[in-house]
């Protein structure tokens, strides 16, 4: 069922490729919706009651659900699978991606009045293998699936900002296609080495065993794991993570990579491509081009759902295998974090573009993430977690209704808008409870994660010296935040209407309202209710990580 | 001496040694009948068109009635001498010489779309076009010093001479001399490196005996010529590769060649060259003196590490500067030229990874060449067919003429981005799996080296990317209202095919990679034995092969 959730944007984009042009929209938006409804199947599977804690707070870190393997290349000893399940890491994220690719897939309905409104087949057959490939990336469990999913997805974000983007197009998509390139071939790299450390590590194993039991086949059947013979090595993600001749090789001192320590360096080649793709402050520059020239359903699609494979990344790659690594750059990463919140949100401040100053917004709210993985304690992970989901529902909310203005305005300068509540009530109301919840009150998403962040980073100075004045400055962050936020709506949302004689504002349309409800709503239910929503899920498996790294 | 030479031959399976040798026996009898039809049908593109086509499809039936009868460790052909005739026939060549037939067929197939209406010279083209088929057939069946020197040749001469086939074209003229005149040079290095070898080994032309007189030699002096006729080798070999610094024919020749020919080179040439450094590396490679992987007896560092070194320094160069030479062209032809000099650095990296010591590891680097070539074959076909067709229609190969191609004819247009991605090295695409074998091959042989040109093979991904992007970009996103092109229909279905070839070769790229395997696999087994001098004066200090 998995796989039918993955593929089935691929196949509504191969109906799209067929369909009269005029079906095209619906199609995709019936395969978008099909995609989410098909997504919810699997959340009762995490639901139980205190009888079942294991369902109930996300699994075991290892025990997936819908898992779907099959071998898919096995020349030269290799075994790739096509691996796919989830856990409670990764099946939130799934259902964020559909939901978000939905409602951004409403969000193109006026497709035909856009400013570049040609081919409009071909958009959408982009948008539904982009949404493949999210998919992919979330639920793959093979290192090399997952790399193979996490490269499907720039082509089709490249023509999507390419093509359909605003005056400066060509430049932003460039820009991203390299930097992310950039960053996915260091993770090639790691890919590589891996495998061939894992191979080294479990053929270890077995001499090690054979020598201790004194006999062949004991040493050979050391080498089955999880129920099957590892000729070779593995790009099993969980199995790197959970076999322990595999954790113990990686972590040794001995095993190095050029010359450098192992752990730390493959620890850092994942992270600049997760880091990017965040993405944390010195790689951050890609994302404010990619989101003022996309498309506002794109931007939607990046800032909802792109950002957080980087968080998610850390989550099943880098701290699971590496958490070594984890400790020998918890300082780095932490600092490079608090710059992120603080240096986005300064920059967020100085901007007069609407949709630049949503995508800074970004850019500092991800530091958290990078700040909450980074101090290694569970109110850390937990926050981070919560934080990516909360950062999915009010972004892409916040770029739509940036969207809603631009389509009428024509531009998108903060000082010459006013007054909008005045002439625009209902939507005025949309735009309080989203860029509120992306604000960080108290009651709305955006708090519980910036909020278990902080608690996390405090609780690790006990660790850490260093941690203490990094919560001080992350907290100031909170402070730039309401800054930033309140100056916009001031300028924004009250006031006197700016007058504008070529352009009048009606009230946003009901399919406007009715994209902008599912994420007001979700702001105030998560934001009130974040167990029953989110940690009840997740807890489990991100407390489990940090069981296997030894910190829990 | 005559009965004497008819001696030799007695015993010798003369009927089953021609039927190994019956492809390149096919293609030398299409040019005969090339060379005869016009005489008898008269010199029409079509007829001659018909015959080269009939003569191709006959070699690639016999090229695959051979398949299963050659023993995977190779068989001397035409040779009084079993083991080491002046040609080979083993797994290796007869893979080869199947994609070298295939990709002739495709090659045929496009100048039927393109050049069969306005061909006036149809016998000389195809005359030189199979020669230099045979020529590279021949480079990749030998061991022989000399065999591969008449091998070369007989590639580069037709070779130089159909770049510079539009004789009005004064572009193509300057582009052929300034080919020749590299070959000339190249070849004469090669012919003195060949001669050095030969005298220093004591008057053999056998690879083999060259690799153990390199392992032997203790004197510095001839150390030093044995490692000047080597060089001298490798130049003639880098020519046809056209690895840096040895590339400058490269780019002008591409361009001013016919798109078709371009094609051919860019793919056949570079790959017979490859597969020839592989034999001479081969040589080198099973008549190592050790087996022990951790054999320290030998002075690894300065027997083997120089050529494995060389070959792996070589191949850092050659794409790196080919991958930022391309950024600066205008002209779509002349980029992918930079851009097959690029590949040809890809490849050659698998070719440092067959010095090893390791059998295994040794096999893994020739099949990830070998299932590369297969791949890079169907991403040059069909990104030149591309721009061969654009160049018909629009009359230009120059970077404006692709401009809104996705508009004026999207069937070429989104074939070219397929391929175009694919030559980056990206998924969904075969080229990336293309990529992935060699770096594979790289890692599992786990030496500094390898890591090394992991790391610059998966960086050049990065820099090539721009210029690919480029015409992506000139083609989808550049539109300046210039006509439709209208395309012929199987030059479109060629190209087409070509891009849906290289999406199901990524996902379904176990049978490529598993032949590849088979075919590699008898060319490093079975292992030589090996004595191990321990001091004892009696023991022979090199290795000498299992019986």
């Amino acid at each position: 069922m998995l796989s039918w959730t993955i593929f089935l944007p691929a196949i509504g984009a191969a109906l799209c490729l067929f369909a009269p042009k005029g079906q095209v929209k619906r199609i995709a938006l019936a395969t978008t919706l099909a995609t989410f409804v098909l997504s919810l199947f699997l959340l009762p599977t995490f639901l139980g009651g205190v009888e079942n804690p294991e369902a109930t707070f996300g699994t075991r870190y290892g025990t997936m659900h819908f898992v779907e393997r099959a071998t898919w290349i096995t020349a030269e000893s290799f075994t790739i699978e096509y691996f796919v399940g989830v856990d409670g890491l990764s099946f939130p994220l799934v259902i964020l991606t559909t939901l978000v690719s939905f409602l951004a897939c409403w969000a193109s309905w006026n497709f035909e009045h856009w400013k570049v409104n040609k081919g409009i087949r071909t958009y959408f057959i982009l948008f539904l293998l982009l949404e493949t490939g999210m998919l992919g990336v979330f639920a793959a469990l093979d290192f090399f699936l997952f790399y193979v999913f996490w490269e499907v997805m720039l082509l089709p974000m490249y023509f999507l900002i390419g093509v359909w983007g605003g005056p400066r197009k060509e430049y932003a998509a460039i820009k991203f296609f390299l930097f992310t390139l950039a960053g996915s071939v260091l993770m090639l790299v790691a890919l590589v080495a891996m495998y061939f450390q894992s191979a080294a590590a479990i053929s270890a194993a077995m001499t090690q065993e054979t020598l201790r039991s004194g006999s062949q086949s004991a040493g050979i059947a050391s080498g089955y794991v999880l129920g099957k013979f590892l000729t070779g090595g593995t790009f099993d993600l969980i199995e790197m993570a959970t076999n322990d001749a595999i954790v113990q090789h990686f972590a040794s001192a001995g095993t190095t990579f050029l010359g450098i320590k192992f752990a730390p360096i493959m620890f850092i080649f994942l992270f600049i491509g997760f880091a990017i793709k965040l993405p944390s402050f010195p790689f951050h520059t890609w994302l404010p081009d990619a989101h003022v020239e996309a498309p506002t359903p794109i931007s939607m699609i990046l800032a909802g759902v792109l950002l957080k494979m980087g968080g998610y990344g850390f989550l099943r790659l880098c701290y699971p295998i590496f958490p070594s690594g984890g400790e020998a750059w918890a300082f780095t990463l932490a600092t490079v974090g608090v710059i992120s919140i603080l240096y986005g949100a300064l920059c967020a401040m100085a901007q007069t573009d609407f949709k630049k100053l949503v995508a800074y917004s970004s850019v500092s709210h991800m530091g958290y993430v990078l700040l909450g993985v980074a101090i290694m304690s569970a109110e850390g992970f937990q926050g981070a977690m919560f934080q990516m989901l909360a950062h999915g529902i009010s972004s892409p909310m916040c770029f739509f209704l940036v969207g809603v203005v631009y389509d009428r305005a024509h531009h998108r300068d903060l000082n010459r808008f006013g007054g909008l509540w005045l002439t625009m009530p209902k939507y005025g109301t949309m735009a309080t409870i989203g860029f509120f919840a992306s604000l960080g009150l108290p009651g709305l998403c955006g708090f519980i994660g910036e909020a278990w962040v902080l608690i996390g980073t405090f609780r690790a100075g006990a660790r850490w010296d260093w941690a203490y004045p990094m919560a001080v400055l992350a907290a100031a962050g909170v402070i730039l935040t309401a800054g930033y936020i309140l100056w916009t709506i001031k300028r924004v949302y009250l006031g006197h209407p700016h007058e504008d004689p070529d352009h009048d504002m009606p009230e946003a349309t009901a399919r406007e309202m009715g994209i902008l409800a599912p994420f007001a709503v979700l702001c105030i239910v998560m934001g009130v209710f974040p167990s029953q929503t989110v940690f009840n899920y997740c807890n489990g498996t991100l407390n489990h990580i940090l069981a296997m790294m030894g910190t829990g | 001496m005559i009965a004497a030479a008819s001696d030799i031959w007695a015993g010798i399976d003369i009927g089953g040694q021609l039927r190994l040798f019956s492809p390149e026996i096919a293609l030398v009898a299409t040019m005969l009948a090339i060379v005869t039809a016009p005489m008898l049908l008269g010199r029409g593109a079509r007829t001659i068109g018909t015959v080269a086509t009939l003569g191709v499809l006959a070699a690639l039936v016999l090229v695959l009635r051979n398949f299963g009868v050659v023993a995977p460790e190779g068989q001397g052909v035409l040779t009084p001498e079993a083991g080491s005739g002046m040609l080979i026939a083993d797994h290796l060549g007869t893979f080869f010489k199947l994609v070298l037939i295939v990709f002739l067929g495709g090659v045929t197939a496009l100048w039927w779309m393109g050049s069969a209406s306005t061909e006036r010279d149809a016998p000389e083209f195809f005359i030189l076009l199979l020669g230099s088929a045979l020529g590279m057939a021949l480079m990749v069946s030998t061991t022989n010093l000399l065999m591969m020197v008449i091998a070369i040749e007989t590639a580069s001469l037709p070779s130089y001479a159909i770049v510079g086939f539009n004789k009005r074209d004064a572009k193509g003229a300057e582009a052929s001399l300034k080919y020749m005149v590299f070959g000339a040079i190249s070849a004469a290095t090669l012919i003195y490196g060949v001669s050095l070898l030969y005298g220093l080994t004591g008057g053999s032309l056998e690879i083999g005996d060259v690799a153990r007189a390199w392992y032997a030699e203790t004197s510095g002096a001839n150390r030093l010529a044995l490692g000047l006729g080597l060089i001298g080798l490798l130049v003639g070999i880098g020519f046809k590769i056209s690895a840096v610094p040895l590339h400058f024919w490269c780019p002008d020749a591409f361009e001013g060649a016919k798109t078709e020919v371009t094609t051919w080179l860019s793919v056949a040439s570079k790959a017979a060259g490859l597969l020839l450094l592989a034999r001479v590396v081969h040589g080198f490679t099973v008549n190592l003196p050790i087996t022990k992987a951790d054999a320290g007896f030998l002075p690894y560092w300065s027997s083997v590490a120089p050529l494995a070194w060389g070959v792996g320094l070589m191949s850092i160069v050659t794409c790196t500067w080919a991958n930022f030479a391309a950024y600066r062209q205008s002209n779509v032809k002349r980029m992918l030229a930079y851009s097959s000099i690029a590949h040809a650095g890809y490849m050659l990296m698998a070719g440092a990874v067959f010095l090893s010591p390791s059998a295994p590891d040794a096999t893994a680097g020739m099949s990830a060449l070998l299932t590369y070539i297969v791949i890079y074959m169907f991403m040059n076909l069909g990104a030149f067919g591309v721009v061969a067709m654009v160049g018909w229609r629009a009359g230009s190969e120059e970077m404006s003429a692709f401009t809104g191609l996705i508009r004026r004819a999207p069937l070429l247009a989104v074939p070219m981005i397929v391929c175009l991605v694919s030559l980056v090295g990206l998924p969904p695409f075969a080229g990336f799996i293309g990529k992935w074998w060699v770096l594979v091959a790289l890692g599992r042989q786990g030496t500094l080296l390898s890591w090394v040109l992991i790391t610059a093979a998966a960086l050049n991904t990065l820099f090539s990317l721009y210029y690919y992007m480029r015409v992506v970009v000139q083609m989808t996103l550049r539109d300046d209202g210039r006509p439709a092109l209208s395309i012929p229909v199987g030059g479109a279905a060629l190209v087409n095919f070509c891009a849906v070839a290289l999406c199901v070769l990524f996902v379904f790229v176990d049978p490529v990679k598993r032949a590849s395997e088979r075919y590699a696999s008898g060319l490093f087994e079975p292992r030589p034995t090996v004595r191990v001098s321990t001091g004892d004066a009696d023991a022979p200090a090199l290795a000498e092969r299992a019986p």
